[in-house]
């Protein structure tokens, strides 16, 4: 199979999962209680004024019709529009999605940087101090919850030793990078520890093996034996551990953003959710949807690409 | 190539000792009193079953034993130089550019994920102060010299998208890359199909001659070491047991486990005809007071159970055995 016959046919999986996904979210969202026209009027409205704005949202038609008309609205572009901030849902997500990725871009860059580094000591010092040091710690951070350790850092570095800013996005490039730090130190605590766990095993397994004792042998440089042979190699089981991480944290953000008072997708959800905002939540969760297809279609194709081995498809 | 003189060794190995670490928390010998020297352009065979030390050896030649295995004592010495004391950095420069490896599974010698023409190169490069282009360029001419077809394109494959032969042959290449004086060859055919393994010992022998480099292979086939070797030494639970011309020894063995194992290999000239074998297995540790092949030994008796033979002279050759067999007429007259 060639490469982008094989990228089609994933893609059109993943229009079958994005379908599956949508119609689990619409009908979730109708089995938990709670009425968009009755939230955004207020306890005291009358009924009919309830039953007045059901009809001009179309909520007083049968869920298959209401799941119908959603369907036939995304087919043509239209994300449909917000009850609670009464503009269009497309533009709200525009402007939220780049804040979600770039923080776990972010955050996820910075767990590589810190992990490669750390698995080679760890791998290269095997069962002496820094291997027990380096197993040990980062175990602590996996033991707290994300939101925990947000706050911790808030604590610390914004409120007593003010280096960032202690929430929001700001408006310039060089603000949102501010923001972002602590929020990506939070993500990156979470995956750093597995990264290391798993790229130490693999680097521990590869650099017993023969290909490393002959490239050794070749009289290459210490250097070139460990990132040019072992740590290639060691990439790819990373690549996995990788993908399944970011696909849990497009979840996690929800509650990262609003530790650190992001306007990203997780906080879009959360104000949709509370507000019964239907046409909000429904087209986050597709965009959720998205983002983890394409995570993993990516991680299968640096996959391919780190190593000739794996034949897409198979 | 070097201006060294011919008289001295090229490679020294005297009174080596290793020792892997045990199933409880002691340890186990596994080379015990090892003594090799090899001549320039000298090929000299090491002949066991598995688990004799045959493969150990080289690797402490490289210093690249697993971990836990210690040299106890004794001295590898290469060209005057030690190997065991040397810095790391020295080794380094002894190591691909004057001593060369043949692996026995080239598939597992080969990285996975870097391509064959690199792999080659990449020899070159850490030796010689020379570009990219270039040494692909010399690598390419490497691969012509093992004999392998279509060079453009097999330099841009990976391992796994060569056949074994030619994995061993990229292998060989890699190894010869730097014009080395020595190369280790660990059974370096068992991994080939019966058909190409003639053929990497039809390269492995012109190379040789053309490039007068000395060799040491390990293997435990006797047929090949008697085409290759000058000399050959027969090793048994991590000790040489005989060690003399390949001539001499394979024609008329004197040490029992010798014999044995001379007879076990199967004759061509004896279609249909089992081989004997020797009966029962190799200890699993050097033996420190008795002959380790004692318990399969028909001659053996009370002083072989309580006495270490050493190695000692014998006629044309070094034998440690105490009833040494008598010299029977040619084996294959």
């Amino acid at each position: 199979m060639t490469r982008t016959r094989y990228i089609a046919a994933r893609l059109a999986q993943a229009v079958l999962v994005l379908v599956g996904v949508t119609i689990l979210t619409f009908l979730l969202i109708h089995i938990v209680p709670g009425n968009p026209a009755r939230t955004i009027l207020g306890v005291h409205a009358t009924a009919r004024a309830v039953h007045e704005l059901d009809q001009q949202f179309g909520l007083n038609q049968s869920l298959p019709a209401q799941l119908w008309a959603y369907f036939d609205r995304i087919i043509h572009g239209n994300l449909g529009t917000s009850y609670y901030y009464h503009s269009a849902v497309g533009p709200l997500i525009t402007s939220a999605l780049p804040v979600t990725v770039l923080l776990i871009a972010f955050g996820t860059i910075l767990a590589i940087v810190v992990a490669v580094p750390l698995s080679l000591l760890a791998a290269t010092k095997q069962g002496k101090v820094p291997d027990h040091l380096l197993r040990l710690v980062p175990m602590v951070g996996l033991g707290m919850p994300p939101f925990w350790i947000g706050f911790v850092l808030l604590i610390l570095l914004s409120l007593d030793l003010r280096l960032f800013p202690s929430g929001g996005y700001g408006s310039t490039f060089g603000q949102h990078v501010q923001g972002l730090v602590l929020p990506a130190i939070t993500v990156a605590a979470g995956t750093m520890p597995l990264l290391v766990r798993s790229l130490r095993a693999s680097l521990i397994e590869i650099l017993d093996s023969d290909f490393i004792r002959a490239a050794t042998a070749k009289g290459l440089s210490r250097t070139r034996v460990l990132f040019r042979h072992a740590l290639r190699n060691a990439l790819l089981p990373m690549v996995s551990v990788l993908a399944v991480n970011v696909s849990f944290w497009v979840g996690s953000t929800v509650v990262i953003e609003q530790v650190f008072n992001l306007p990203g997708l997780g906080n879009l959800m959360l104000t949709g959710v509370l507000n019964r905002d239907f046409q909000v939540v429904q087209s986050v969760a597709l965009v959720y949807g998205v983002m983890i297809v394409i995570v993993n279609l990516g991680a299968d194709l640096l996959y391919s690409y780190i190593d000739p081995r794996v034949v897409l498809g198979e | 190539m070097t201006t060294a003189p011919m008289t001295t060794n090229l490679l020294e190995i005297s009174d080596l000792s290793v020792t892997m670490p045990g199933r409880d928390s002691g340890s186990v010998k596994v080379l015990e009193g090892f003594d090799l020297t090899i001549a320039r352009g000298e090929a000299v065979g090491l002949v066991g079953e598995s688990g004799c030390g045959k493969t150990t050896t080289l690797l402490s030649i490289l210093g690249l034993l697993p971990r836990g295995a210690r040299v106890e004592s004794g001295a590898i010495t290469f060209d005057g130089v030690d190997l065991l004391r040397c810095t790391r950095r020295q080794l380094r420069t002894i190591l691909g550019r004057r001593i060369g490896v043949i692996w026995q599974d080239p598939l597992a010698a080969l990285d996975p994920v870097m391509r064959v023409g690199d792999q080659i190169a990449e020899v070159i490069r850490a030796h010689d102060d020379v570009g990219r282009g270039r040494a692909m360029q010399r690598a390419k001419e490497l691969m012509r010299q093992v004999e392998m077809p279509d060079v453009e394109q097999l330099a841009r494959r990976y391992p796994h998208e060569l056949s074994g032969g030619q994995r061993q042959r990229v292998v060989i290449a890699a190894a010869i890359a730097a014009s080395p004086e020595l190369l280790l060859c660990d059974e370096p055919t068992t991994a080939l199909d019966v058909t190409v393994q003639d053929q990497v010992l039809g390269l492995l022998g012109r190379l040789r001659e053309e490039l007068g480099v000395a060799l040491v292979l390990v293997s435990h086939d006797l047929a090949v070491v008697g085409e290759m070797c000058d000399r050959v030494s027969i090793m048994y639970s991590g000790r040489i047991v005989e060690q003399g011309s390949t001539d001499a020894v394979f024609e008329r063995p004197r040490h029992h486990y010798s014999v044995g194992l001379l007879a076990s290999s199967p004759d061509i000239d004896r279609v249909g005809v089992r081989p004997d074998g020797i009966p029962g297995l190799p200890p699993g540790s050097v033996s420190e007071s008795s002959c380790a092949f004692a318990d399969r030994c028909g001659s053996a008796d009370e002083r072989c159970r309580s006495e270490l033979p050493v190695l000692g002279r014998l006629g044309d050759r070094l034998v440690a055995c105490h009833h040494p067999a008598v010299v029977r007429e040619s084996v294959n007259g």
